[in-house]
Formats: C-alpha cells, structure tokens, sequence
C-alpha cells in the first residue's frame, strides 16, 4: 500500500462506517461471545455487493483491523472505487497462498461459501468445496457461521442507489470439530449454521 | 438574585424547567426502586424503567436543541424522525427488487421534499403533496419494472408508510407555519403543548397501568394496555392539557377538551401500530431508542394526534 493510500485510509474508514451505520444500524447479534484477537474464519449468505462492508461494520475494532473478504470477483477485475476502498478498509491485498499465509499474519478472512451472490427466491445456494479445504488446512480456526439480513433490499444486484433500512448480522456459535467429516457432510453442516441464524421476520 | 436572571417568566422556559424536574424525580424515583425494590439485581421492570427515563432525556435534550434553533432546528429534526421512522417501517415491509426505484425516491426526494414545502410555508401543496402526487406517482415507478407479485399489497403498504411516517410525523413542525391572531412568534409552545399532552399520556398510562392495571384492555394488540391505565392516563393527560392553557391560545376548558382528543387520538393510533406490529409478528419497531423499542414505538401515538391538532387549531383558531 502506498503512503498515499495510508494517509487517506483512516478517513475513508471513518467515512464508511459513519455512513453505514447511519443508513442500516448496522447491528450484531452475537449467539456466543463476540471473538478475541483470534483470527478466524467467518462464512456468510451473499446477496448484495454490500455484503462485506456490513460484516467489517459490525465486528468490534480489533476483528474489522484484520477482515480480509475473499470475494469472487478479485480487486484486479473490479472498478478503481472498489480497488480503492477494498484497500482501505480490509486487510488488503490478501496474503499469497490464502488462509495459510493469512493465519500467519494474523488476518481473520470472510468468505462466501455460495460462490457468487444469491439473486434468486432460494434462501442459500449450496456451498462449495473451498469452505471444506479451508477447514482441512486450519483445523485450528474458529469457523463462525454469519447470516447477513435485509442488504439485499438495501443495495439489490444492479442498482446504484442504497435504500436506508436497517440490517442487522447475525453471528452465530463457532463450528464443532467432527474429526474424519466428509466434504458433503461438513457442507451440509455449515450451510445449516448458517439458515439457522436467519431472523424469523425474513421466512 | 441569581433567580433574576434566569428567564423564568417566560412560558418556554417554564416547560422546558418543569420537564426537567419531572424527568429528575423519574431518575431519583427509579434509582431508588433500583435500590430498594430490586437491590441492584437486575430487575426486568424497573431496569426497563430506568433506560426508558435515560432515553427520555436525551430524547428532550435533542428537543431543547432543536427548539434553541427555532423553525429550522424543529424541521431538521423532525425530518431525521421520519427518515429513522420510515426506515424502520419499510424494514419491516415485505418490498420486491422492483420497488427498488420507488423506495428510493420516497427517502431522497418525496421526504426532503415535504419538509421544504413546510419551511416555505407553502400550505396548499404540502397538505396534498404525499396524498395526491406521491401516491400517483409510487405505483407508476413500481409497475414501469414489470413486477406485478403482490403488487396492490405493496403499493398500499408503501402508501401507507410515506403517510404515518412522513406525512403525520411532518404536521408537528408544520404547527410552526399557523398564523394564529394574538400568538405570533409562540408557535413552538404548541409544538411542546402537543409532545407534553401526547407523550404525557403515554407515559401516564404507563404509570397507572403499572400501579393499578388490572384488566387488559385490548389483549390481542397490546398485552400491556389495561382499562386503568387508559382512564387514568387519559384523565390525567387531560388535566395536564387543561392546567397548560396557558402556553396555548386556549381557555382552559377549550384546552382540555383538545388535550382529551388529543389523547384519545393517540391511545387508537398506539392501537393501529400495535396491529401492523403484530401482524409483522414482531413485538418492537427497532432498536433505536433503548428501553422503548424503535423511533415508531415512541412515536406512534404523535403520529396518529398530529394533524388532528394541526387542523383543529387551523380551523378554529386562524382566521
């Protein structure tokens, strides 16, 4: 990152998350207690470009400090705002070799285990296998299921505009440790965390 | 005397003294409970109690601000009371992709809007300015998308919340434009006259429900309204209105019977919110306001008073 990029990161950041929170209240619901300094693994549904600067907003300091989104599109394809705000807000650029180096460093990583955004009626598209190869490498991390509300209705896929409503993310209880899990059993096991946080409002 | 130079004679301070007296006696009073009564244990009740009387502060800590800024503070801060509300509304509306347009428009243009046409102080369009041009218009920009799914359930439903949260909510600081002979420059009292009575009643009922309640007086919309705490409430907020006719251009007669409507208004209009709110299956509006709920739950009964006020005093008191 440039000096440039350092010395305007910290009021973007301040600017993004005053602005989130005035538009949706960006709220967490905590299952458990929210993490240490810990890096872990958080895994959310993905409906809105949104999706990952709401989990950066409603994590506590020293958790948004090391959020590192492995989004499907790659900063290199996306627009310079993006580029640019990704680069300020998250821990960016990732670290080479994903979660391993990210451990490494510290970094916690959220990703989205859909694959791509859920623009569909279907509550959660099936996750793919990635999660499972994440879990193999780093038995050790905490993998937290996260379910985020209503950004869809905020910023739908296509529009420009963002609606103020509220929103709320709900973060649920780190995953149990099966030893010899399958892939399809753990998948299923995870994506069921994850439907499960859904607030009753949203059936 | 120090005392002299304080501006006691005048009826705005008198309001904003006796509120902040009432709201320290509810501090000493819930501290006190919280001692004696529930010995520092957490205590649902009067826990619940006392974050209510802490947001009651600072919710007239904001009013006073507003008011120091006369018109414009009263608009700015009834138009962000709207936009909080209507937030929390269409959050719980069940909208489409396809209202994406309309919805953004009913919070970027259609709200700022009607709060500008109340600072002009432009009458004719302002009373018909959401009612007639932004109903037409809402339904044109959701059909223009060609979703038609639930499409009558979803324009009422946006009608419907443009009204109560901005249109009612936006009758308060439009009190401010009533040119009433002999009260020129004195309309921000009416505007503290109808949160004091309104609120007043609320929180009165509260008071008596939780003292003498009994017998739930609608139990399918709200478990804790009870028949005391509505007569009681009621008649007290009522001698309230009555005993502050004089920050109003009423008799004291004519200002209770204003404060009982007043209150009534506001007692039905709790009722309605209560039956959206169940009919949504939830129990609270948001999370904005700790101890109460969200900005409509504290707000419901304004909503539903407001324009009743406002044309009860255009009717009979400006010429």
């Amino acid at each position: 990152m440039s000096r440039v990029h350092d010395l305007m990161a910290w009021p973007v950041r301040l600017l993004v998350l005053a602005a989130v929170r005035a538009w949706t209240g960006a709220r967490p619901l905590w299952a458990g207690e929210p993490p240490g300094g810990r890096p872990c693994v958080y895994f959310a549904n993905h409906t809105s470009h949104g999706d990952a600067v709401l989990v950066w907003a409603t994590l506590p300091a020293h958790q948004r400090r090391r959020l590192c989104p492995v989004v499907d599109a790659e900063p290199g394809g996306a627009t310079a705002l993006r580029r640019f705000l990704a680069r300020c807000l998250f821990a960016w650029p990732r670290p080479a070799g994903d979660s391993g180096a990210a451990t490494l460093q510290g970094h916690s990583l959220l990703v989205f285990p859909e694959g791509c955004r859920n623009t569909g009626e279907q509550a959660l598209l099936p996750f793919a296998a990635p999660l499972y190869q994440r879990r193999q490498a780093h038995p050790e991390m905490d993998f937290v299921p996260v379910w985020i509300a209503n950004m869809r209705r905020v910023m739908p896929p296509g529009e420009w505009l963002p609606l103020p409503l509220a929103c709320t993310v709900s973060y649920g209880v780190p995953l149990v440790r099966v030893d010899g899990e399958d892939e399809a059993t753990f998948l299923a096991r995870a994506a069921a965390a994850v439907l499960a946080l859904r607030p009753e409002e949203e059936t | 005397m120090i005392l002299d130079a304080l501006p006691l004679q005048d009826p705005t301070w008198q309001l904003f003294a006796g509120t902040l007296a009432v709201l320290l006696v509810a501090s000493i009073v819930g501290g006190l409970l919280k001692w004696r009564v529930a010995q520092g244990r957490p205590h649902a009740v009067i826990d619940n109690l006392n974050s209510r009387v802490n947001a009651w502060w600072v919710m007239v800590a904001l009013l006073g601000v507003a008011f120091t800024f006369g018109k414009p503070g009263a608009l700015v801060l009834f138009a962000f009371t709207s936009w909080a509300a209507l937030r929390e509304y269409i959050t719980l509306t069940h909208t489409r992709r396809a209202d994406h347009l309309a919805l953004a428009l009913l919070f970027y243009l259609v709200l700022p809007l009607q709060y500008f046409l109340i600072w002009i102080e432009w009458y004719g369009l302002y009373s018909i300015f959401i009612p007639v041009h932004a109903f037409l218009v809402l339904p044109i920009l959701a059909c223009l998308r060609g979703d038609t799914r639930r499409f009558l359930e979803r324009t009422a439903k946006v009608q419907w919340g443009l009204m109560i949260c901005v249109y009612c909510v936006s009758h308060v600081p439009a009190l401010l434009t009533l040119e009433i002979p002999g009260y020129e420059g004195r309309q921000l009292l009416l505007v503290a006259y109808l949160i004091i009575v309104v609120q007043g009643s609320d929180v009165l009922q509260y008071v008596w429900g939780k003292l003498l309640g009994r017998h739930k007086i609608a139990p399918e919309l709200s478990p804790s309204k009870t028949v005391e705490g509505f007569v009681g409430g009621v008649a007290s907020a009522t001698l309230l209105g009555a005993a502050l006719h004089g920050v109003t251009p009423f008799t004291p007669l004519q200002s209770a019977a204003v404060a009982l409507t007043l209150c009534l208004m506001g007692f039905l209009g709790g009722l309605v919110m209560s039956a959206i709110k169940r009919d949504r299956g939830v129990k609270d509006w948001g999370t904005l306001i700790e101890g109460h709920g969200g900005m409509l739950d504290r707000l419901d009964s304004v909503v539903f008073a407001a324009p009743m006020f406002f044309h009860i005093v255009r009717f009979w008191w400006t010429p």
